[in-house]
């Protein structure tokens, strides 16, 4: 990409940038909303949880240009991310060691 | 000598010195906030039923601290473009109101660790937890009197409320409940001991602020006396303030998932 094709592109982000905080209000508002509805504990956790990945997505491939960023930064991140799945699944599993002891998400 | 690579991209990675350096420090603070999820799932699922507390932080705050991370995101990819396009004053505005966002964000914090420290719980013997305002006066070496706070977070304190009449559910009313020394095992403000939930709570968000903190420390060199290597180099100058931006816009990302986790489940 050439210097001046770069500054275009950065010139047609701007109002996108301000679209994705509107996104970002907009959902928070529901996820809060959602919270304060009583109903089955693990699906507010399904949803609320949801709706943060759904928030992280938008700013890292927005805000942080994931979307547009080179391999090298994929790469690194998908191995992060790898190794934070392993970290909660060995909590998981060490949990299940216990299952019978213990009741999953109840208040 | 000049460095490689200081402010042209490395031709095998594509990437600039600096940014190289900020996505390996973000891939690390990865784990580093992973290894605290990762405990606080553990510590939650392995809690006896009904004595985790849902819902026990004030929400207000946190959502103002929410929006206030939001706006400066935005402000801060705001002045990121502007200082890349040569719009130096609107660089300026941008990147003050993000400071100012990182000011708002550790005040309204502050002002919430505060509201924390001044309520208290008492829990007794069955696991029961009564939390609520403390009576000064009428709390001595026998006795503790709070006035519970209408919406209780944990089944057991829910349950307990019920049993002392209907009254005490009646928000607004401001009933007293006085329990014996000798029935409390645990009682205090809510500080890290008060409980493994606050324990987890105040490591969190403590580390989540010197964070916050930290970048603001960062953005506020690059808005004032750093910002002269704009009218020098202003290339290097843009590449800096995309790298400060990144670390920004990470913290927002890990308060996105302690919002809810800490303060909606």
């Amino acid at each position: 990409m050439s210097e001046d094709q770069d500054l275009q592109q950065t010139r047609n982000e701007v109002k996108m940038h301000l679209r994705i905080g509107v996104a970002l209000t907009v959902l928070i508002l529901i996820s809060i909303g959602i919270a304060l509805i009583p109903f089955n504990t693990a699906l507010h956790l399904v949803i609320g949880l949801g709706i943060a990945v759904v928030m992280a997505t938008l700013v890292m491939a927005f805000f942080m240009h994931l979307k547009g960023e080179k391999k090298f930064v994929h790469w690194t991140m998908i191995t992060a991310a790898f190794f934070f799945v392993i970290l909660i699944a060995l909590t998981l599993l060490a949990y299940f060691d216990y299952a019978g002891s213990a009741t999953i998400f109840k208040f | 000598m000049q460095i490689p690579y200081e402010v042209e991209a490395r031709p095998d990675t594509g990437l600039y010195n600096a940014k190289l350096g900020i996505w390996l420090f973000l891939a690390s603070e990865v784990m580093l906030f992973g290894g605290l999820f990762s405990a606080y799932i553990f510590l939650r699922i392995g809690a006896e039923p009904g004595l985790w507390p849902h819902q026990i932080l004030e929400l207000g705050p946190a959502f103002a601290n929410t929006m206030v991370l939001i706006i400066s995101s935005v402000t801060m990819v705001m002045g990121w473009a502007s200082a890349k396009l040569g719009e130096y004053k609107k660089f300026k505005i941008f990147t003050g109101i993000t400071v100012l966002c990182a000011l708002a964000f550790v005040g309204i914090k502050s002002y919430e660790y505060h509201g924390d420290f001044n309520r208290y719980g008492v829990i007794l013997a069955d696991k029961t937890q009564v939390t609520g305002e403390l009576v000064k006066d009428k709390t001595n070496d026998r006795q503790i009197t709070l006035i519970p706070d209408a919406k209780q977070s944990t089944e057991l304190g829910r349950e307990y409320l019920k049993k002392q009449g209907e009254g005490a559910e009646k928000s607004g009313e401001e009933q007293e409940l006085a329990f014996d020394r000798k029935d409390v095992v645990w009682f205090s403000n809510f500080v890290p001991s008060y409980s493994t939930f606050f324990s987890v709570y105040f490591t969190m968000t403590g580390l989540h602020a010197l964070h916050v903190i930290g970048g603001a420390v960062v953005i506020f060199y690059l808005w004032g006396p750093g910002s002269r290597m704009y009218f020098t180099d202003r290339k290097h100058f843009v590449n800096r303030l995309e790298v400060a931006g990144l670390f920004w816009h990470f913290v927002e990302l890990v308060w996105i998932f302690l919002f809810p986790v800490l303060y909606l489940l």
